[in-house]
């Protein structure tokens, strides 16, 4: 039997979606958040997912969680989780940097904050830059979370893919 | 006028977090001690996978077990900070990821009311979950 609360608290479960620049004309603009991983170069979100920029900040305790579900944060009068994108992908991490920041993002109804060590940029590019993953690329809990990359500067930006990524956080228990 | 939904909580407090449960089901709050009546308890912190040495539990919340058995559980409590009603809307949901990641069935939402925040416990599931 369901109780009491649970029935006034009723959770939807969030459903995923498509592609990020599926549907997208070659000229189309794109705004593109860039923040690096010390490890693993330089990862680019559609601006368009990022609602906030906010500092680090301390965290509610959430106990039974992964440990790449950092805690809870109240956003808005919302509580959402904290994702830590370096455990979520494990990606070895030199530590906390002063420069960390707590990119809030959304991708379908999932609302979270996803930590991330440095914002580097914000660029609008066209979509016609983009380029897919190479097949040939090895298949990892790391390779999957991505769904594309572009250079630029002679640096290449690899694409965060916000649904693996959501579904990764969600599985990946 | 529209009438709001209020629920009853019992807030108290566990290693390092701050818990509530829906007051209907507390049958009563004991100190913990020597003369405690003989009933089985529950480490709500062990249960929600909380390792800690520093643990000061003083009080022992008397839940009714709602369905199967008839036999009241103890929740091991630090202090209890008491029964307040509370609308529906100072209640929010499991974040998405939380909801699909938690190890427990114990946490269903918290309580968020001015500076308190408190994570809901599912009393239901509490009082059921005592050994046999």
């Amino acid at each position: 039997m369901e109780s009491r609360l649970k029935k006034m608290l009723s959770t939807p479960v969030s459903s995923l979606a498509s592609d990020l620049w599926s549907g997208l004309e070659a000229e189309e603009q794109l705004g593109i958040l860039i923040f690096s991983l010390p490890s693993a170069g330089k990862i680019g979100v559609p601006v368009s997912n990022v609602d906030e920029i906010l500092p680090v900040s301390p965290l509610h305790f959430m106990p039974a969680v992964p440990d790449y579900i950092l805690g809870v944060m109240i956003w808005h009068l919302e509580i959402i989780a904290v994702v830590d994108i370096e455990k979520l992908l494990r990606i070895s991490s030199p530590g906390d940097s002063k420069m960390a920041r707590f990119l809030i993002m959304h991708w379908e109804e999932s609302v979270f904050a996803l930590k991330v060590p440095a914002v580097s940029d914000i660029v609008t590019i066209s979509a016609g830059r983009m380029h897919k993953m190479p097949a040939s690329a090895p298949e990892s809990s790391r390779t999957h979370c991505f769904q594309g990359y572009l250079e630029m500067d002679k640096e290449t930006i690899s694409m965060l893919d916000l649904k693996e990524l959501v579904k990764t956080a969600a599985e990946n228990i | 006028m529209i009438e709001l939904a209020t629920v009853s909580l019992l807030k108290f407090k566990i290693p390092r977090l701050r818990c509530a449960v829906d007051a209907q089901l507390v049958q009563e709050i004991v100190p913990l001690a020597s003369d405690t009546p003989p009933i089985s308890f529950i480490d709500l912190a062990d249960r929600l996978g909380i390792y800690t040495e520093k643990k000061a539990y003083r009080k022992l919340i008397i839940l009714q077990s709602v369905c199967g058995q008839s036999v009241p559980v103890g929740v091991l409590a630090e202090e209890i900070e008491g029964i307040e009603d509370f609308p529906q809307t100072a209640l929010r949901r499991l974040p998405t990821l939380v909801a699909a990641n938690t190890k427990s069935p114990l946490p269903i939402g918290f309580l968020l009311a001015e500076e308190s925040f408190y994570l809901l416990i599912d009393g239901e599931a509490l009082a059921d979950a005592q050994e046999p």
